[in-house]
């Protein structure tokens, strides 16, 4: 217990960023942004991509035009039928993730191996995966329920695995009772330290106004209480295997009352599962959950119509959530918010990575970057997780460190391991024999396809001065100009809207 | 793996590595000089605003020892000693209140009249959510959440002056508070050292030309535009300050916190003696959210208080010959309950002190309505609110930020004056 104390004391202190703690939800409705020149904006499939991948590659580009917008979903949608093996192999160097919790507890400096296997895990996953939608869905829940993994990692990595990786295209019901059982959760937000004498508000707070019913969900401050009275006893025992235990001496066995319904006296740990019943199948769950899915899928200030039919769709199916994802997905809404969401900093930098095909040598080279850039998964202290909106993200030095964090990444256009990554610019473009082409094959691996107008025209001056887009590729151009490109395409405003 | 040690190591190789391929900006002649427009004689004073995330302990920061039993019966494992009982008691400042001894660097501060105390006092919304009271208090209007634009932003907006300085409101960190939001886009900044676009050598400064096309900065039409127009103009304006060589005045010594506290602060001070039309900076100080094992007199909340205390009284000192023209103050979303819980720590609360410091602060007293602990009249068991921080900033705002507009900034509020300010 003793070793997470700072986990749980530096929950709304920041290593990473000291800064700024912004809501995730409910922020300025007025706040819109004017889009300017957005090149794919035409094209539905890319739009469609840029949403349910980390950046759209050319070969998922070709299969998706290949089966069409909703084959494809459906395919993605059914990740345990793709096949992933190139992922699998990779993930080999990070067995910690595939460990029980016992195991992990048993290992030589957990802690620090947990964090790095984390992050590299996320990153690694998001950048190489076939199963985009899934990790991308994944990405939403860990951010749902967020748990810091700097020093509570080692349960972070089996609550990652056994809650949220396992239910995440499941039923949200299992994604509540998977996270409300497991060490990291009840450590994270002080459960472990209730009992019936000192019941601990943190989690039940949190569950209600974070994970289930919404800030707005209709509960008062009495529901908090008695919903952390019914949580009594829930906490974590080496013993078992999972780690959750149920303590009766510390269970509040009297009646309570919870949003109306009464939890009759003399129960055990039935009071705790009958009181996450309420709360998971509410009806402000049902709105609040679809709310945020829309948010994150679609726009930031999503049409009420869309998370009213979401709603419904999840209500009909009792929490399930690959039924509300797919109607959310093909929905007309969705079509409509074409570049409406900017890139979160990993985002950008995951498509990043991805369109220049960086691999990183050295765990630290990749960390120092994630860190200028404000979002190091799975470090964001507060329990509401990274924010998911564009007014949050939208900063001078955020934006700063994007540029420097595209220049970073591609200005030597090929490097070996003496840099801590590789990169091979010059293996991605094909043979163009023009500037325009030059520039239409980066675009390609940046934006999915090429881009237009004058964007198109600042990037062919930037490789001829003041040629024009026929100027022939030379060998100055490869030598010396091909990485600022890729950088400057990462660089642009439109890059950091999808 | 790669141990931990090497990290270090490796990463200052990976500088030298960089230092051959790449660049810092060189600030490119071709870019129009700064002109920017700041009011002749500055109308106002430098706002500071300090906010204490996850609603800081404002019964051990600010201890209400008079309570006696109230306060003592209530916290029979984490209360602040009475005054004159020896290692780890408070420190006294008016015989009712007395201050966590790991405040004591603010001690001769608010002695010499530097420092009022404001006691009883936050955002009179019921929410003991983190994420509502935040934003209620950042907005300026406590249970309504509708507005989008924070007061400080609105402040902004509504001053009869202009300032065109990309440095006229500055949040400390890649991310900027809810308060800041607005019209008037604030700068984000981390560190003035580092605030340098880079870029292979021989290209950059083509690649800036492009960039500065691409977000058409000479008349920028979208959020993201006028980000990129501040992030040229900063940088072309931080290339005369030396972050660096940067040396307090009067011995101030900042704390080098892990929370980039200190630093931050330095840098505020750095930027208005620098005179480069700051007229707002925010700055937050996190790890307030003590659900258990917070400690005494020692302890994890008193490590984190000294961090408070050393920071703002280097601010002071290294800002003496200025701080007749600078306003500081603090404020915490909410705070904590009276009683502790089962894991020696508190829950979420209500009332709350804030600080206020500077040249027109009238220094050397708590002011409060104090309500007491008495358990009759607690809020829903905690500390009740007698004072409405907005009547501690419209003070501010009015007598020494000069702006009358307080209608806009915190609309339909009444102010009640509080006398805790000298008018400018």
């Amino acid at each position: 217990m003793q070793t997470s104390r700072r986990a749980f004391l530096k929950r709304f202190g920041s290593g990473l960023t000291a800064s700024a703690l912004i809501p995730s939800l409910g922020l300025p409705p007025r706040m819109t942004f004017a889009l300017s020149d957005i090149p794919a904006v035409t094209d539905p499939t890319i739009h469609f991509l840029n949403r349910i991948t980390y950046g759209p590659l050319p070969e998922e580009v070709d299969r998706a035009r290949q089966l069409g917008i909703e084959a494809y979903l459906d395919e993605q949608l059914h990740p345990e039928q793709i096949d992933d093996l190139d992922m699998d192999r990779r993930l080999i160097e990070l067995p910690i993730l595939k460990m029980d919790r016992r195991t992990v507890h048993r290992l030589d400096g957990r802690e620090y191996r947990a964090y790095i296997a984390l992050t590299t895990g996320m990153v690694m996953r998001a950048v190489y995966s076939k199963r985009q939608l899934f990790e991308r869905v994944v990405e939403f829940w860990t951010d749902h329920f967020n748990v810091p993994s700097a020093e509570l990692g080692p349960d972070v990595v089996v609550m990652q695995r056994e809650a949220i990786r396992r239910h995440a295209l499941g039923n949200f019901r299992d994604l509540i009772f998977g996270t409300a059982q497991s060490p990291a959760m009840l450590y994270y937000l002080d459960q472990t330290f209730s009992d019936k004498e000192h019941p601990n508000e943190n989690y039940a707070r949190e569950l209600m106004e974070l994970h289930t019913l919404g800030v707005d969900g209709g509960y008062t401050e009495t529901d908090v209480k008695e919903m952390a009275r019914a949580l009594t006893g829930w906490t974590v025992h080496d013993g078992t295997r999972t780690g959750f235990y149920f303590d009766p001496t510390r269970h509040d066995t009297e009646e309570k009352t919870l949003l109306g319904h009464s939890l009759p006296s003399g129960r055990g740990i039935e009071d705790g599962l009958h009181a996450l019943s309420l709360v998971v199948t509410h009806p402000a769950t049902a709105r609040f959950i679809c709310h945020k899915l829309c948010i994150r899928f679609v726009s930031d200030q999503p049409p009420a119509s869309l998370v009213e039919s979401a709603t419904a769709v999840w209500m009909q199916n009792d929490g399930a959530v690959l039924p509300v994802l797919r109607h959310i997905l093909l929905s007309s809404e969705f079509a409509a918010s074409v570049g409406q969401k900017l890139r979160r900093p990993l985002d950008f930098f995951i498509g990043a990575l991805r369109s220049t095909g960086t691999e990183f040598r050295e765990f630290w080279v990749m960390e120092a970057l994630l860190q200028d850039l404000a979002q190091v998964p799975y470090s964001w202290n507060p329990p509401n997780g990274y924010p998911d909106q564009a007014s949050a993200w939208m900063s001078s030095a955020g934006l700063l460190a994007r540029w420097n964090t595209a220049m970073e990444l591609t200005h030597r256009a090929h490097s070996e391991s003496d840099t801590g990554m590789s990169t091979h610019l010059i293996e991605l473009i094909g043979t163009p024999q023009t500037a325009g082409e030059l520039v239409d094959s980066a675009a390609r691996r940046v934006f999915g396809v090429p881009i237009l107008g004058d964007a198109r025209a600042h990037f062919v001056t930037y490789l001829t001065g003041d040629g024009s887009a026929e100027s022939p590729v030379t060998p100055h151009m490869l030598a010396n100009k091909l990485g600022t490109l890729f950088g400057l395409m990462l660089a642009s405003p439109q890059y950091q809207w999808r | 793996m790669k141990p931990l040690l090497n990290r270090r190591s490796f990463l200052k190789g990976m500088t030298g590595a960089a230092a051959v391929g790449i660049s810092k900006s060189i600030f490119p002649a071709w870019m129009p000089r700064l002109a920017f427009r700041q009011p002749d004689q500055n109308p106002g004073d430098v706002l500071v605003a300090v906010f204490l995330r996850g609603g800081i302990d404002g019964l051990s920061a600010i201890v209400p020892f008079g309570e006696g039993a109230h306060y003592y019966d209530a916290r029979p494992t984490i209360a602040v000693a009475e005054p004159g009982t020896g290692v780890g008691a408070a420190l006294d400042l008016n015989g009712y209140f007395g201050m966590h001894p790991s405040l004591a660097p603010l001690v001769d501060i608010y002695q010499s009249g530097g420092l009022a105390v404001v006691h009883a006092t936050g955002s009179t919304d019921p929410s003991r959510s983190h994420f509502d009271a935040m934003q209620f208090m950042e907005y300026g209007t406590p249970g309504d959440k509708t507005g989008g634009t924070g007061w400080i932003g609105r402040h902004l907006q509504s001053t009869a002056w202009q300032n065109d300085s990309p440095f006229r409101a500055v949040g400390m960190g890649a991310m900027l508070p809810s308060s800041l939001r607005g019209p008037v886009a604030p700068l984000a900044l981390r560190s003035i050292a580092d605030f340098h676009l880079k870029g292979r050598e021989g290209e950059l400064r083509r690649a800036e030309q492009i960039l500065a096309q691409l977000y058409a900065i000479d008349a920028p039409s979208t959020p993201l535009d006028t980000q990129a127009k501040l992030v040229f103009d900063t940088v072309d304006m931080l290339k005369t300050l030396d972050s660096t060589a940067y040396q307090p005045a009067n011995g101030a010594a900042y704390p080098t916190d892990e929370y980039g506290f200190g630093l931050g602060l330095q840098q505020i001070a750095q930027l208005i003696k620098a005179g480069v039309g700051l007229e707002v900076a925010c700055i937050d100080l996190g790890g307030w959210d003590t659900h258990e094992n917070q400690g005494t007199h020692d302890g994890y909340f008193a490590d984190l208080l000294s961090v408070l205390g050393k920071g703002l009284a280097a601010f002071y000192t290294d800002l003496q010959d200025h701080m007749k023209g600078i306003s500081i103050v603090t404020m915490s979303e909410f705070g904590r309950r009276v009683v502790e819980n089962a894991s020696q720590g508190t829950d979420h609360g209500h009332g709350n002190f804030m600080f206020l410091m500077g040249g027109g602060t009238q220094g050397s007293q708590v002011y409060t309505r104090w309500p007491t602990l008495a358990p009759e009249v607690l809020n829903d068991g905690d500390l009740a609110i007698t004072t409405d921080y907005r009547d501690v900033l419209v003070e501010i705002i009015m007598h020494r930020l000069k702006n009358p507009s307080i209608d806009q900034i915190f609309p339909g509020f009444s102010h009640t004056p509080l006398g805790l300010v000298v008018p400018r």
